[in-house]
C-alpha cells in the first residue's frame, strides 16, 4: 500500500511541469488581485473559472483552483488594511487595526505583519490537513448510507445553526434548496420531476454551474454598479516589506491560539474564514491585558485575524477531502469543477481519488510559498492592485459569465439559468436569505436524497434505523443540539445581557 | 399592525410556493422499490420546511427593516440586467462573435460613468470603443482558438 510520501511524491511529479507551475503562479497572483478589490474575492474568479474546467486537465484544474483560493485569502487584507474596506469578508477585522496604523501614517507595518500570519497560518494548516484527511479517509468508507445521510444532514443544520444570520431565513434558503435540486431525474427510479413546460433540458436538473454563475458572478457586478461604490481609489504610498520579527515574538501566543481556532473553526462545515477570523479577534481582544490599543493599531489584531482565516482553508480541506462535505464556499466551487470533470466527492473520495486529493494539497502548499513570496516582493505594488480600473474588470467578468453560462450546459438554457439565479440572489440579498446554507442544502441534497432512499430501502427498520446506528445518531443529534443551540443563544444572551445590567444598576445603587 | 412588511410578505410567498411544491409533488409517480418512499419525499421535505419558515417569518419577523437600495439604485440595477438579457438575446440572433464587442463597449460605456468621471463623454466612448475591440478580439481567441470550445453561432448568421 502506498504511503503518505508516495503519495507527495507523486503529486509533485504531476504538477511539477511548467505548465502547472505556472498555473499555480497565475491562479495565486490573479487570487491576491481578486482577494485585493473589495465586493470582488477569489471567489468570483473560482466561479467564472468553472466553465473553462472542461477544457483542462483535472490535475491543473485543481491546482489552479486552490492557488486562487490560497491567493484571494492571502490578498483579502490589502483592501482591509490600505483603504479600510475588506477585499474578503474573512478580513473584515484586519479593518480595525491594519487601517488605522495605515492612518497613522505605517501601513508596511500591519501589511508586513499580516502577509506573514497568512503563511503562518496557511502552510502549517494545510500540513495537518494532509495528515488528518488520511485518518479520517479510512475511517469514512466504513459508512454507510445511514451514516453518510446523516452526515449531510448534520453538515446542513451546523451551516445554518452556526451562522449569524437569521435562523427562519437560512432554513428558508434550505428548504428552496431541496426543492430546486429535485428539480430532474429521480436518483432511484429515473422519472423525471417537475418538468416545467414539459422541457427536457430540465432532466438534467438546475446546472450547478449557471446557478452559481447567476447567484455569484451575474449579482455581484449588477449589485456593484447599482449601488455604485467604485470610485477612483485614493493615492497611497507603499514601502517595501520588512520582516515583523518584534511584532512576531511579542504575540507569538496570539498567532499560535489563532492558528488552532482557525484549523478548528475551519473543520467545521460551512463556518470558513469569516467566523474564523472574527472568533479569534474577540477572543484575544478578551485575553489581552491592554484592551484600549484595539481597535485603534493593535498589530495582534491583524495577526490574530490573518493567522486565523488561512489556518482556515487547510480546517475545511479535511471535511471536504475526507468526506465530501464542502467546509467554505470555495469548497463547493471545488465540488462543482470535479463534477465537470466527472467526478463524484464522497466518503470514498479519499480512496478513490488519493492522487488528487495529494495534487490539491501539494498545489496548496507551493501557492502559500508564492503568495509570501509574491507579497514580500512586490509589496509595493499593493496601491496599484487597488486601482486596476473597474470598468474593464466587471465588464469581462460579465462576458465570461455569460460565456461560461452557454458553455456549461451547451445551449441558451444555462443563461436563462443564470439569469433566474441572478434574480433569484438578488431577491435572497433583499429579503436578507443567507446564501451559503442555501448552496449547502443545493450541493448535498442529492448525496442526501440518495442515502436517505438507500437508507430506507435497505433497512428492516424503515426510519428508525437512522437512530439505531451509533454513528449516524450522534451526526443527527449533534446537527440538531447545534440548530436548536442556534435557537436559543440569541435568547440566552439576552437574559444574561438583562441580568448583567440589573445587577450593576442594583451594586450601584 | 404589521411590524415588518418585508418579512411578512416573505413569510406569505414562501407558504405559497410551498403550498405549490405540495401540490406539484403529488403529481409525481411514486416508487415501486420496497421501502423507498419514492420521488415526492425530498421535494415534499423542502416545502414542508418553507412553510414552517414562512409561518415563523410571519409570527416573528425581524425587529429591523433596511433598505436594500434606493429607488435610483434599483433603476441603476435594472439597467444592468437589461445588458444581461441583451447579450443574451444577442447570443442568440447574432452569436458569439458579434455580441462580445458590442456587449464590451455597453458594459464598459456604462461603467465608466462611475470610474472615469473627470472624462468627456467623447473621451469615454473612445476609451470605451478601443477596449471592447481588443478585449473582445483577446476573449474571440482564448475561447474559439486557445479552448476550442462550443459557443452559440447565432441564427442570423453562422458566425462563431
Amino acid at each position: 500500500m502506498a504511503t503518505t510520501l508516495d503519495y507527495i511524491v507523486a503529486a509533485l511529479k504531476e504538477i511539477s511541469s511548467v505548465t502547472g507551475i505556472l498555473y499555480i503562479i497565475g491562479g495565486t497572483i490573479a487570487g491576491i488581485v481578486l482577494g485585493a478589490i473589495p465586493g470582488l474575492g477569489s471567489s468570483t474568479l473560482l466561479v467564472i473559472l468553472l466553465p473553462i474546467a472542461y477544457k483542462i486537465d483535472t490535475n491543473l484544474v485543481l491546482a489552479l483552483f486552490i492557488s486562487v483560493v490560497i491567493g484571494g485569502m492571502s490578498g483579502g487584507c490589502i483592501g482591509s488594511i490600505l483603504l479600510g474596506i475588506p477585499g474578503t469578508s474573512s478580513s473584515l477585522c484586519t479593518v480595525w487595526d491594519g487601517y488605522a496604523l495605515t492612518q497613522k501614517g505605517d501601513p508596511v507595518r500591519p501589511l508586513s505583519a499580516a502577509v506573514t500570519a497568512n503563511f503562518l497560518g496557511n502552510v502549517p494548516g494545510i500540513i495537518i490537513a494532509i495528515f488528518a484527511c488520511r485518518a479520517i479517509g479510512t475511517w469514512a468508507v466504513k459508512l454507510g448510507p445511514w451514516e453518510y445521510a446523516a452526515l449531510c444532514f448534520c453538515a446542513i443544520l451546523m451551516v445554518v445553526g452556526l451562522s449569524k444570520d437569521n435562523l427562519a431565513k437560512g432554513m428558508l434558503g434550505v428548504g428552496l434548496a431541496f426543492f430546486l435540486a429535485s428539480i430532474g431525474e429521480d436518483p432511484i427510479t429515473a422519472h423525471g420531476r417537475f418538468l416545467f413546460f414539459d422541457r427536457l433540458e430540465f432532466l438534467d436538473g438546475i446546472d450547478l454551474i449557471s446557478l452559481m454563475l447567476g447567484l455569484f458572478a451575474a449579482k455581484i457586478v449588477l449589485l456593484e454598479y447599482a449601488k455604485a461604490t467604485k470610485t477612483e481609489q485614493p493615492d497611497i504610498k507603499v514601502g517595501g516589506f520588512k520582516w515583523p520579527g518584534e511584532d512576531l515574538r511579542k504575540n507569538k501566543w496570539v498567532v499560535v491560539r489563532s492558528w488552532f481556532m482557525g484549523l478548528i473553526i475551519g473543520f467545521l462545515p460551512g463556518l470558513g474564514g469569516p467566523v474564523a477570523a472574527g472568533l479569534a479577534y474577540s477572543s484575544e481582544k478578551m485575553l489581552a491585558k491592554d484592551k484600549s490599543n484595539w481597535g485603534k493599531g493593535e498589530i495582534a489584531g491583524v495577526l490574530a485575524t490573518e493567522t486565523a482565516n488561512n489556518a482556515a482553508i487547510g480546517g475545511a480541506l479535511i471535511p471536504f477531502l475526507a468526506l465530501g462535505i464542502p467546509g467554505d464556499a470555495a469548497n463547493v466551487q471545488f465540488i462543482a469543477a470535479l463534477n465537470v470533470k466527472g467526478i463524484n466527492v464522497g466518503p470514498m473520495f479519499m480512496r478513490e481519488q488519493t492522487l488528487i486529493v495529494y495534487i490539491i494539497f501539494i498545489a496548496a502548499l507551493i501557492s502559500g510559498i508564492v503568495a509570501m513570496l509574491y507579497e514580500t516582493l512586490g509589496m509595493k505594488t499593493f496601491p496599484a492592485l487597488l486601482k486596476i480600473p473597474y470598468h474593464y474588470l466587471y465588464s469581462t467578468i460579465v462576458i465570461l459569465t455569460l460565456t461560461g453560462a452557454y458553455m456549461s450546459t451547451g445551449s441558451f438554457f444555462g443563461m436563462i439559468i443564470m439569469l433566474i439565479c441572478c434574480i433569484l440572489g438578488i431577491l435572497m440579498d433583499v429579503f436578507g436569505i443567507p446564501n451559503l446554507p442555501f448552496l449547502m442544502a443545493f450541493i448535498l441534497s442529492p448525496l442526501l436524497e440518495l442515502n436517505i432512499r438507500r437508507g430506507l430501502n435497505y433497512s428492516r427498520r424503515g426510519l428508525a434505523e437512522f437512530f439505531l446506528r451509533p454513528i449516524s445518531c450522534v451526526f443527527i443529534v449533534v446537527g440538531l443540539l447545534v440548530l436548536i443551540w442556534g435557537m436559543v443563544s440569541p435568547v440566552v444572551k439576552k437574559a444574561l445581557k438583562k441580568n448583567k445590567t440589573e445587577s450593576t444598576a442594583n451594586t450601584g445603587c | 399592525m404589521i411590524k415588518n412588511k418585508k418579512d411578512f410578505g416573505l413569510g406569505v410567498v414562501s407558504i405559497l410556493i410551498a403550498a405549490g411544491i405540495t401540490y406539484a409533488s403529488f403529481q409525481l409517480r411514486g416508487s415501486t422499490y420496497v421501502g423507498d418512499p419514492g420521488p415526492r419525499m425530498f421535494p415534499l421535505f423542502g416545502a414542508a420546511l418553507m412553510f414552517i419558515c414562512g409561518v415563523a417569518l410571519i409570527i416573528k419577523p425581524e425587529k429591523e427593516q433596511k433598505v436594500f437600495m434606493t429607488p435610483k439604485q434599483w433603476k441603476s440595477g435594472l439597467l444592468m440586467f437589461g445588458v444581461y438579457v441583451l447579450a443574451t438575446l444577442l447570443f442568440y440572433l447574432v452569436g458569439f462573435a458579434v455580441t462580445l464587442p458590442i456587449i464590451f463597449f455597453i458594459l464598459t460605456y456604462l461603467m465608466s460613468r462611475l470610474s472615469l468621471k473627470d472624462l468627456t463623454k467623447k473621451q469615454r466612448t473612445i476609451r470605451s470603443l478601443v477596449f471592447a475591440i481588443l478585449a473582445g478580439a483577446g476573449v474571440y481567441v482564448v475561447y474559439v482558438i486557445l479552448l476550442d470550445a462550443v459557443l452559440p453561432k447565432g441564427l442570423l448568421f453562422t458566425l462563431r
